[in-house]
């Protein structure tokens, strides 16, 4: 049975998102996996809006609630070994109470260190990264933020990644 | 961007129509409520299901924008999956949308 993309949203921004047309990739991205799963290591990226609390500030809940057309661009680190009771949310899109409960339905941490134990993939890498997904102008988020996390991935020299948007 | 800059991406999502529509490397649809791409909460099983299979795509994906999707229902009644997923509140510019649709209506009611 294939999968109804419109499923869950209101008929509303089911109908926009229809309508609305958007470039499509040419040549679409890509880069072969080098190596087999059991040696590759992996980054875990989501755009759920998390971050830790007490470390990190959340993301800019009211600059997007004075200005509805923008969603804040930036991102937050969240250490392999976060705590589930450390996560804070602030996807005003989102009802967030089951993230909160289990981070692994968006940022499968706990998961990706048992397939580490295992061997089913080389290694997790120490940080995973947190975007929030509502943005209607990513021009910031592609030419700012994605490189510097790019950059950071690079710096645990990392393989592949795992994205879950939301 | 992040394939550009030498990494091999899979995506897990529920709108692999987009995905379609904008050229996404490697998509795992599933048909899940917004915020829950890996699963139940909890649910430690069915989050194992769909992340292998999404490391099986990206171990075995040939070409750009393979999309694949798992056959694997949501275990919540319809209904109530659809509205918990939603914020308690609007969000912003869906509270935009109330807001401009309710003074267009008192518009036309003015001028009727």
């Amino acid at each position: 049975m294939p999968v109804d993309s419109f499923k869950y949203l209101p008929g509303s921004i089911a109908g926009y998102y229809r309508n609305l047309a958007v470039p499509k990739a040419d040549p679409i991205p890509w880069t072969p996996l080098r190596k087999p799963l059991s040696e590759t290591r992996f980054a875990l990226v989501t755009t759920a809006g998390i971050y830790v609390e007490g470390a990190d500030p959340g993301f800019d809940q009211e600059g997007e609630r004075r200005n509805p057309m923008w969603g804040d661009p930036t991102f937050r680190r969240i250490p392999r070994d976060v705590r589930a009771e450390q996560i804070g949310a602030s996807h005003l899109h989102l009802n967030n109470r089951d993230l909160q409960a289990d981070l692994n339905i968006v940022l499968p941490v706990h998961r990706f260190a048992e397939l580490e134990a295992e061997g089913t993939i080389g290694s997790l890498a120490p940080t995973a990264y947190s975007f929030m997904g509502y943005q209607m102008d990513n021009r910031e988020w592609r030419e700012k933020y994605a490189p510097e996390v790019a950059g950071l991935m690079r710096d645990e020299a990392v393989d592949a990644m795992l994205l879950t948007p939301a | 961007m992040f394939e550009q800059a030498g990494f091999s991406t899979v995506m897990v999502t529920n709108m692999p129509y987009w995905s379609e529509k904008m050229g996404v490397p490697r998509t795992m649809g599933v048909e899940f409520p917004y915020g829950h791409m890996l699963g139940m909460p909890g649910d430690r099983e069915m989050q194992m299901t769909v992340i292998l299979a999404a490391l099986s795509l990206l171990a075995e994906a040939q070409e750009p924008g393979t999309i694949r999707e798992l056959d694997l229902e949501w275990p919540q009644p319809f209904d109530e999956a659809k509205k918990d997923w939603q914020p308690l509140e609007p969000s912003p510019v869906v509270k935009m949308m109330i807001e401009q649709r309710q003074a267009a209506a008192e518009q036309a009611r003015g001028q009727g």
